[in-house]
C-alpha cells in the first residue's frame, strides 16, 4: 500500500511551496515523522516529516519545484526498494503502462496498484518496433496529471473546458484537439466556464501562474486544522500611486515574493472580514513610569520591557476577559484558542512580517519582554519557527516608534482582531477637576471582525486594555 | 523544355553558365574525358574545351582548394564532387576556407563557388559510398546548402547558385537523375530559402527534402487512401532553410512531421523540429515527429538498406503512432 506525500500547507495562507532540498534518495527506507525533504515557503525553509513509513519509492518533484499544496511529491510504499515496480505516478511516463486493455474507468492511479509480475512484457522501457496499431486508448491521468498537446490546451483553456473530463484518444490516452472540439461541439459539457483552471491547479494547467487566487483544495490537506497565517498586515495607507501618468508605459516591477503574499492576504482579509474600528486615547503616564521602575530593577539581568511589552501583556489580560477576540472564525462557526499568542507587527527589509509570542497567555511581563526581543531578532535573521510566524491568535501593530500618533490596521487572517497603538507623546488634557494638564497619552485603535464581534464589545474591549495601561500594576500583579 | 529529367536539367544550366561567362569553368574528376560519373557534363568537354572543363585528379582537397583560389581572383568555378562522401576529404577548404574568406577578409573577398555532389544511399554503393551530409554543410555559417528533387528545381537553383557571391553546396540525389519533370522554356530562376508547398492538406504537414520529398508525397497518397490529407512540403534549400512555410502549414494542420534519409541522430531534421516546436507550439497537436534514416552504416545488401532508409509506409506509420490517425 502506498501512500502519496503531498506538499504540506505551513501556514494559513500558504498556497504553494518549493522542495529546496531532497533528503532522502529514492529507494531508502523512511519512518514515520522522519524529515525527508526540505519545503521552502514564504518565510522560511521547514524540514518536511515523512507521514508515512516504508520505502521511498518516487520522488515526484524535482529539488528547487514549486508545487501547489496538495500535490503529490513523493510516494511511499512498503516492501523492500523497490523503485523499479513503483506505484505508476510517476508523470512523465507518456507510454499507458502495461494494461493492454484499457479500462475505461479512471481509478486512482495510486492506490489501484498491486501491480507486480501481472503485466508482463512492458516495464523493461525497451519501447522499441514501431507499434502498428495505436496503444491503448486509456486516460493518462498517472500521478494527477493529465497528458493534453498544446493546442489542445489551449484551446480548452479559451473555450473553458475542463481537461480532467475530457477522455483523450492520442497516443497513450493524450488529449488532442479533436477532443476538446468534441466536446465544445457536444456543447454538453458546460463545465464551471470561466476558471476552468482555478480548481484544477494540482493537476497541470500551465496557465495556472494567472489565476494566483485559488486555494488549492483545502480538503486534500492532512492537516486537521487550518494553521494561522503567515505574514501580512497594516500599511496605515495602501499607498498607491494617484499620480495618472499619460507617459508612455511605465516600467511594471514585479513584486517580491513576500510582497505578493502581502497584497493576497491584505485584499483576503479586507473582502473577507468586516472591519469595524474602535479607538481611545491611553494616559500611559503611570505606565511609563513604572516602565522605569521596572526596568531599573531588571537592567540587572540585561532584561528591558518596552512600551509595547507593557501593552502585550495587557492585551493577553484582556484576550483571557474576552475571548472572542482571541478565536478565529471558521465555516460560519468560532474556533477557541485555548492559548493567546500574541502577534507582533515587524517592518522586516523586504516587507512585513507578524511573529508571534507563542504562549504569551502564560507569560510574566519579564518573560514577555525577553520573549519578544527574541522573537523580534530571530524574525530579522528569518529564523523563526513555522509556529512563531504562523500561529499567533491576535495581533499588535505599533508604529509609535515611527513618530505616528493613530492609525488602522488590517486583521491578519484567520484572526479576528488587531490593535494598532500610536506614539506615547505628551498632550493637554482636561482632568476630572477640569483641569488643563499634561499627560503621556497614547491612541489606540482596534479593528475587529464584524462577523464575531459587535461595536459595544469592540469599545469594552479597548476599555479594559485602557483600564490595564492607566492602571498597570494591575498588570504586573 | 517540357518533360526532362534531372540529369538534363543540370546540363542546362551547365551549359547555359559556360556559355554566358567566359568567367566559369568546371573541374572535378572524371567530368572531361569520361562525360562525368553520372553522366551530368556529357559532351562538354568537346564543347568547351580542357581549359573550361577541366579534369583532375583523386584530390578532392587540392581541387576545391583551387577552385577556392580562383573564386577569389574573380572566377566562378563550379566543382563536381564525385559524391558527397568524398567532400568529406575537402572539408578543410569548404569549411575553414570557402566559408570565411568573405567574412574573415570584412567584406573584400568574395568566394562564388558551387560545389556539385551527389548525395544519397539506396544505390548498393554500401557504407562508404551512401551517405547524406548535406545536413552537416547546412549547420556552416557561410555555406548556402541547395536540395533539389524536381527538374524544374534543379534548374532553377543552379541558376540562383551559379549567380550568388557564395560558396553552395549543391546536393544531388543519386537516385533523382532519372526524375521527370516540367520545365518551362522561358528563364526562371528559383530562389533560396523558399520551401515549395508540393501539396496541399489540413491533418499533417509532412516536411522532406530531396528525394524524401518525393518519400513524403507516396506517404500523402497513402493517407488519401485513408481518408487524411497531408499537406508535404519541399524545401528545397537548407541553408537558408523556410521555417515560415512550415510554421503557416502546422498552424493549419497542428501535427508536422519531418523525414530526412540521413542518421535520425545530429541530422537536420533535428533542427527544422526544433525550430518549428519554437515557432508554433501552442499550434501542436502532438510532437514533432522525425522520420529518418536508421543510424547504422548503410549496408551493401540492396534490402538491409533500403530498411534504413525512410518510406512511405514508415512515414505513416510514425504518423499513426504519433498521432492515432
Amino acid at each position: 500500500m502506498a501512500t502519496e506525500l503531498t506538499m504540506p500547507q505551513m501556514g494559513y495562507d500558504m498556497q504553494e511551496g518549493t522542495v529546496v532540498r531532497w533528503l532522502k534518495a529514492e529507494g531508502s527506507n523512511v519512518e514515520l515523522g522522519e524529515p525527508v525533504a526540505e519545503i521552502e515557503t514564504d518565510k522560511a525553509v521547514v524540514e518536511f516529516e515523512s507521514y508515512a513509513s516504508g520505502v521511498l519509492q518516487t520522488i515526484l518533484v524535482a529539488e528547487g519545484s514549486t508545487v501547489p499544496v496538495g500535490e503529490a511529491i513523493a510516494v511511499v510504499g512498503e516492501g523492500d526498494v523497490a523503485v523499479a515496480d513503483a506505484p505508476e505516478p510517476e508523470p512523465e511516463t507518456p507510454e499507458p503502462a502495461a494494461e493492454p486493455e484499457a479500462v475505461d474507468e479512471e481509478q486512482d492511479a495510486v492506490e489501484a496498484i498491486p501491480l507486480g509480475a501481472a503485466s508482463a512484457p512492458s516495464t523493461d522501457g525497451v519501447a522499441t518496433a514501431p507499434v502498428e496499431e495505436a496503444p491503448a486508448e486509456q486516460p493518462v491521468r498517472e500521478g494527477g496529471r493529465v497528458f493534453a498537446t498544446p493546442v489542445a490546451r489551449q484551446l480548452a483553456y479559451e473555450s473553458g473546458v475542463d481537461l480532467s473530463t475530457v477522455d483523450g484518444s492520442g497516443p497513450g490516452g493524450r488529449i488532442v484537439k479533436e477532443d476538446v472540439l468534441n466536446i465544445i461541439e457536444a456543447g454538453t459539457e458546460t463545465t464551471p466556464a470561466p476558471v476552468p483552471v482555478a480548481e484544477e491547479e494540482s493537476v497541470v494547467e500551465p496557465e495556472v501562474e494567472a489565476v494566483p487566487e485559488s486555494v488549492p483544495a483545502a480538503e486534500v490537506e492532512p492537516e486537521p486544522e487550518p494553521e494561522p497565517a503567515p505574514v501580512a498586515e497594516v500599511e496605515p495607507e495602501p499607498v498607491v500611486e494617484p499620480e495618472v501618468e499619460a507617459e508612455p508605459e511605465p516600467e511594471l516591477i514585479p513584486l517580491s515574493r513576500m510582497r505578493q503574499q502581502i497584497a493576497r492576504v491584505t485584499i483576503r482579509s479586507k473582502s473577507e472580514k468586516p472591519h469595524f474600528y474602535v479607538n481611545t486615547d491611553v494616559d500611559m503616564t503611570k505606565a511609563m513610569m513604572l516602565r522605569a521602575q521596572i526596568n531599573q530593577v531588571m537592567a540587572a539581568d540585561g532584561v528591558r520591557a518596552t512600551v509595547n511589552d507593557l501593552i502585550i501583556a495587557a492585551s493577553v489580560i484582556t484576550l483571557k476577559r474576552f475571548p472572542k477576540f482571541n478565536a478565529f472564525y471558521e465555516d460560519g462557526g468560532l474556533r477557541m484558542n485555548d492559548d493567546v499568542n500574541v502577534g507582533i507587527a515587524m517592518a522586516v527589509e523586504e516587507g512585513l512580517i507578524m511573529p508571534a509570542i507563542v504562549g504569551a497567555g502564560e507569560m510574566s511581563l519579564r518573560e514577555i519582554a525577553q520573549a519578544s526581543k527574541e522573537v523580534a531578532e530571530r524574525a530579522q535573521q528569518g529564523t523563526l519557527a513555522p509556529q512563531e510566524y504562523a500561529g499567533g491568535t491576535f495581533a499588535i501593530s505599533n508604529m509609535g516608534m515611527m513618530g505616528v500618533t493613530s492609525f488602522v490596521a488590517i486583521i491578519q487572517p484567520p484572526q479576528s482582531a488587531v490593535l494598532a497603538v500610536g506614539a506615547v507623546q505628551k498632550r493637554p488634557i482636561v482632568d476630572d477637576d477640569d483641569q488643563i494638564v499634561v499627560r503621556q497619552m497614547m491612541t489606540a485603535t482596534l479593528s475587529a471582525d464584524h462577523r464575531i464581534v459587535d461595536g459595544a464589545e469592540g469599545a469594552m474591549f479597548v476599555n479594559e486594555i485602557k483600564g490595564l495601561l492607566e492602571n498597570p500594576l494591575s498588570i504586573i500583579l | 523544355m517540357a518533360e526532362i529529367i534531372v540529369r538534363e536539367a543540370i546540363a542546362h544550366g551547365l551549359r547555359e553558365a559556360l556559355e554566358q561567362d567566359e568567367n566559369v569553368f568546371l573541374l572535378g574528376e572524371d567530368i572531361g574525358e569520361y562525360d562525368g560519373a553520372y553522366a551530368v557534363t556529357r559532351g562538354f568537354l568537346k564543347d568547351f574545351g580542357p581549359e573550361r572543363i577541366r579534369d583532375t585528379p583523386i584530390s578532392e582537397s587540392g581541387f576545391v582548394g583551387a577552385a577556392v583560389g580562383a573564386a577569389l581572383v574573380g572566377l566562378r568555378p563550379i566543382v563536381e564532387i564525385m559524391t558527397i562522401n568524398f567532400s568529406m576529404l575537402a572539408m578543410d577548404q569548404i569549411i575553414n576556407h570557402a566559408a570565411k574568406f568573405h567574412y574573415m577578409s570584412d567584406g573584400q573577398l568574395t568566394v562564388p563557388m558551387v560545389i556539385r555532389t551527389v548525395t544519397g544511399g539506396g544505390a548498393q554503393l554500401a557504407a562508404t559510398h551512401s551517405q547524406s551530409l548535406e545536413g552537416w554543410y547546412a549547420s556552416v555559417p557561410g555555406l548556402k546548402v541547395a536540395v533539389p528533387s524536381t527538374p524544374y528545381d534543379a534548374l532553377g537553383l543552379l541558376r540562383t547558385s551559379i549567380k550568388d557571391e557564395n560558396p553552395i553546396i549543391f546536393a544531388e540525389h543519386a537516385l533523382l537523375y532519372g526524375t521527370r519533370g516540367e520545365v518551362p522554356s522561358e528563364y526562371y530562376e528559383v530562389p533560396f530559402g523558399q520551401a515549395a508547398v508540393r501539396r496541399e492538406g489540413s491533418d499533417v504537414t509532412i516536411v522532406g527534402y530531396s528525394r524524401m520529398a518525393h518519400i513524403a508525397m507516396e506517404a500523402a497518397d497513402i493517407l488519401a487512401e485513408r481518408g487524411r490529407r497531408a499537406e508535404v512540403i519541399d524545401l528545397r534549400t537548407l541553408r537558408p532553410f523556410d521555417v515560415d512555410t512550415i510554421v503557416e502549414s502546422v498552424k493549419k494542420t497542428n501535427r508536422a512531421v519531418v523525414v530526412e534519409e540521413t542518421w535520425r541522430t545530429g541530422g537536420f531534421a533535428g533542427e527544422i523540429a526544433s525550430e518549428v516546436q519554437e515557432a508554433a507550439f501552442d499550434y501542436l497537436d502532438g510532437p514533432v515527429v522525425r522520420v529518418g534514416g536508421l543510424d547504422v552504416p548503410a549496408p551493401y545488401s540492396g534490402q538491409i538498406e533500403a530498411a534504413t532508409i525512410p518510406d512511405a509506409s514508415r512515414v505513416v506509420d510514425e504518423i499513426a503512432r504519433n498521432f492515432a490517425i
